[in-house]
């Protein structure tokens, strides 16, 4: 009995200086140098909607790839989806012409494409969804919508809540009340089906539909015209040489090799980037060929433009009047095995798409944190990353395989993660396309403080 | 009853009507928050509010095209305004305040003054520079109302009945700014009704005491908890060390958790609600086996923290509405949820005893209500431990050790100190419970219920 009564004491004791000298955890005292870690949430989204016909049969949404996803000010998710991408209809089955409709199973007589532009409330659930899937063009049975772009890619809610789509299949870049307006666009850049470039032109990776818009021969000069735009951005602050705010950014990158900004009406006002001639690439030059030359545009609190070089894995910066500024290389990963590292240097595309993190604002410009990490999307890789931004290293993964390539499509495997979103919740957004075809939300683990 | 059944008929005539009248279809604004702040200054009080523009549809705002007209759009701002003040009713020692001033603007979705109060209520202020474009239906009106206040020590109480057809799905966050300095922040929906800014002490104590005894009573698994610990005794004096560990125990977990100091992590609440059903089940078939009702007392104070962690999930979510009275709230909860015990002691035990006789007398009755219970325990517990399994499980950092110590710290000494507390009861008295003299049992018991009771 004495002895257990002191091994309890003792116990006690030990118990008490442990938690007292500890009482002041490493973890609270550095929080703000910590990486943040997420899982998935995988019950995001919800079931698609699945209406039912008059013969009792379900018809299921099916987005097929999703080459765009956005965040509001409610911190609603808007996608971007290429089910609707849609040719002739053979024995009654819709059938895609194109790689990113509905095709194999789930063109079935039961499922349908969703619409283009879907929202989902912060739960989960569909809110809206916009851009009639039925439309075809009339004449060439090319496919495609009467009056959205054509491969549509590419997402964004500007300050005034408007939804910017852009089209690299195409030469347009459209505007959209947050509702969607009734499928009739506020603003269209650009002319449907005309591009910025010969009259004979080819398509990235395809039959080109629209034989002006391509990367083989393209004019990157039109102050009217695009040439396949991958991405937009809209800067709520004024413009540094008209003094107007709604500027709007264009990374018109798969035909053209560009950022080109236009007023809020869609007055052309300058152009920055040219296509790369020399091996390496110079900073202020956006890779020739592989499409996404760049392929994404995000505007910094910090007043700067940042783009996506795909072809060369960076992220290059440049203030609003184009000078170029400094470049991010996207690959260098201190926590990754060295095979994985040698598996990761290997594959390109690696600067598909990012956001910043945090993002209180849902407008990357406004936000008031230091975004102090890019969520970047590694298509090469099939993985996503969170990077530092300031030195480009690789700090951690989305994926469930780690700091590694990723393929698969279970949930946290990728299949050609394509672009990134960050809610003002600390929440991220990943979307896939060509085979992945969908999205996926990513939930801050430990719930620390996420005003870095 | 001709006269009955008359009445019978005519209900369920206009339950038929009721029934067939066309159902009005809703078209659901998609932004349903409201944000608020409410700043009490001596005289006056400040409602500051910002509302989501598809919230306002019945204010025709005129439109240039697809922009508000902000040139033309003040008779609509008054309408607005009006329409504001109307749906969210503030009041003082429940007569409702009138404002004397109130201005209001459109305002982009992307505009961040709301952040802060003086922020919200200069840019209120603040006329709408003409050459934005706000489009219809996106962004917010936003308003600032003051309203004259006999003294900032009065009662006030604040509701809303904007959008009344939303019901539950409008939410207002309000943050409230006492005179005292310092702020509180909850939310309510248009189901709350009168919520109060600044209750009393014994508002706050009130309002507890009713949700500690509400929950005790609605949750199956403590109920059967605390018939599983009662079952073997007779008499109201063996229960009380029992009855009074597991309220102690449940006391220290709910206050901890009420200040942050329960594990955070999505497996917390699945491991609690596992381990209830596992406490449920243990005593159910201690109760069968033959259990040492002498030591009883610490078994149920140790399953009395697992269960006070339960009770705090109740809590987190009203502990809003505490005001600056949160000790006491905390403190009136516990005294509900004591009361609720009482009540169902005062219920259970001369139950158990009418049960308990002919042929369920003596042991046969215990084990057979136990093999019940038991049963039911069994399959909780399965079940959750499906849904904890699945759980992300923590990993083992300095932070959750620090934790873990600080817990396994303060159960130790709270045991040392109830075995101490035992020790010199028993001193002091040795023929009660505490110092270990056999639990009067009924006549017909067996004698293998108490350990020490002498074999005849």
């Amino acid at each position: 009995m004495k002895f257990g009564r002191y091994v309890y004491f003792s116990a006690v004791l030990l118990t008490l200086i442990l938690a007292l000298g500890l009482w002041k955890s490493p973890a609270k005292a550095g929080h703000n140098n910590k990486t943040p870690e997420f899982r998935v949430d995988p019950y995001w989204p919800k079931p698609l909607p699945a209406s039912v016909d008059s013969n009792g049969v379900a018809h299921p949404w099916v987005q097929g790839e999703v080459a765009g996803t956005c965040v509001d000010a409610e911190n609603h998710v808007f996608t971007v989806n290429r089910a609707w991408e849609v040719g002739v209809t053979v024995g009654g089955v819709i059938q895609g012409n194109e790689s990113g409709a509905i095709v194999g199973q789930d063109a079935s007589a039961s499922a349908i494409p969703a619409p283009v532009i879907v929202e989902f409330d912060p739960e989960g659930n569909v809110v809206n969804g916009f851009g009639n899937a039925s439309l075809t063009q009339t004449g060439p049975s090319y496919g495609g919508s009467a009056y959205m772009p054509y491969g549509s890619h590419g997402c964004y809610v500007d300050y005034q809540g408007n939804i910017w789509t852009a089209g690299n299949g195409d030469g347009i870049v459209q505007k959209y009340a947050h509702d969607g307006g009734g499928g009739v666009a506020l603003l269209q850049i650009g002319t449907k089906g005309v591009c910025d470039g010969p009259s004979t032109n080819t398509k990235v990776g395809g039959t080109a539909v629209y034989p002006t818009c391509g990367e083989a021969n393209d004019f990157n000069s039109s102050q009217t015209l695009l040439n396949e735009p991958a991405d937009v951005a809209v800067d709520p602050n004024p413009d540094p040489v008209t003094g107007n705010p709604g500027d709007v950014y264009i990374a018109d990158g798969y035909g053209n090799h560009r950022v080109v900004v236009f007023d809020s009406n869609g007055n052309y006002l300058r152009q920055f980037g040219t296509k790369c001639t020399a091996t390496p690439c110079p900073g202020g030059t956006f890779g020739a060929t592989g499409g996404g030359h760049p392929h994404c545009v995000v505007l910094g609190n910090d007043g700067l433009v940042y783009t996506c070089d795909r072809p060369n894995s960076r992220i290059e910066v440049w203030d609003k009047m184009g000078n170029y500024l400094s470049s991010i290389a996207i690959g260098n990963a201190p926590g990754a095995t060295p095979a994985n590292q040698a598996a990761i240097l290997k594959a390109g595309t690696r600067a598909c798409d990012f956001d910043f993190w945090p993002n209180i604002d849902y407008l990357a410009s406004q936000s008031p944190t230091s975004q102090k990490f890019i969520m970047n999307a590694d298509l090469g890789n099939d993985n996503a990353w969170i990077v530092d931004r300031q030195t480009g290293d690789i700090l951690g993964a989305f994926g469930a395989c780690g700091i590694a390539p990723c393929p698969g499509h279970n949930v946290a495997h990728f299949a050609f993660a394509h672009t990134t979103a960050s809610d003002s919740h600390g929440n991220v957004f990943i979307a896939e396309t060509i085979t992945g075809r969908r999205v996926q939300k990513f939930v801050q683990v430990d719930g620390s403080d996420d005003r870095y | 009853m001709v006269r009955r059944g008359f009445l019978l008929a005519l209900i369920l005539v206009c339950c038929a009507v009721y029934c067939l009248l066309p159902v009005r279809a809703h078209d659901l604004p998609l932004h349903t928050v409201v944000n608020s702040f409410v700043k009490m200054e001596p005289h006056q009080a400040h409602l500051v509010v910002r509302v989501p523009l598809d919230l306002l549809r019945s204010v025709q705002f005129p439109l240039n095209g697809h922009v508000y007209d902000l040139a033309a759009s003040g008779p609509a701002s008054d309408l607005a305004l009006r329409g504001i003040a109307q749906g969210i009713d503030i009041r003082e020692n429940g007569v409702r305040l009138v404002p004397v001033s109130a201005v209001g603007r459109l305002d982009l979705p992307s505009d961040r003054s709301f952040e802060e109060y003086d922020s919200a209520v200069a840019h209120a202020a603040e006329p709408v520079d003409p050459r934005t474009e706000i489009y219809f239906d996106q962004g917010y009106f936003d308003a600032h109302f003051i309203y004259p206040i006999a003294s900032p020590n009065s009662l006030f109480t604040i509701q809303t009945t904007l959008a009344p057809d939303l019901g539950e799905l409008l939410k207002l966050t309000v943050r409230f700014l006492p005179l005292e300095g310092g702020s509180r922040a909850f939310l309510i929906n248009g189901k709350s009704g009168e919520v109060p800014l600044n209750p009393t002490w014994f508002q706050a104590t009130k309002g507890f005491v009713v949700l500690g005894v509400g929950h005790i009573l609605s949750g199956i698994d403590h109920l059967l908890f605390l018939l599983c610990l009662i079952i073997p005794f007779r008499r109201i004096r063996g229960l009380i060390p029992v009855i009074t560990a597991f309220t102690l125990g449940h006391s220290v977990t709910l206050l901890g958790s009420a200040f942050n100091l329960a594990p955070g992590g999505a497996w917390f609440p699945p491991f609690v609600e596992t381990a209830i059903a596992a406490s449920i089940l243990y005593m159910a078939l201690e109760n069968i086996v033959g259990a040492n009702l002498n030591r009883r007392w610490i078994i149920a104070g140790l399953f009395g923290l697992v269960h006070g962690f339960g009770f705090s999930y109740a809590l987190k979510d009203q502990l809003q509405f505490a005001g600056s009275h949160l000790l006491a709230s905390l403190f009136s909860f516990n005294v509900g949820i004591e009361l609720g015990q009482l009540a169902v002691l005062c219920v259970a035990v001369p139950a158990l005893g009418l049960l308990f006789r002919g042929v369920l007398a003596g042991r046969t009755g215990v084990i057979l209500v136990s093999a019940i219970v038991a049963h039911t325990a069994w399959h909780w517990m399965i079940d959750r431990w499906n849904v904890l399994w699945l759980a992300p499980w923590p990993q083992v950092t300095a932070a959750g050790l620090t934790l873990l110590a600080r817990w396994a710290a303060a159960i130790l000494l709270a045991v040392g100190l109830a075995k101490l507390f035992a020790n010199w009861v028993s001193r002091k008295w040795p023929s009660t419970v505490l110092s270990g003299a056999p639990i009067e049992a009924d006549p017909g018991d067996s004698p293998s219920l108490s350990s020490n009771a002498t074999p005849s």
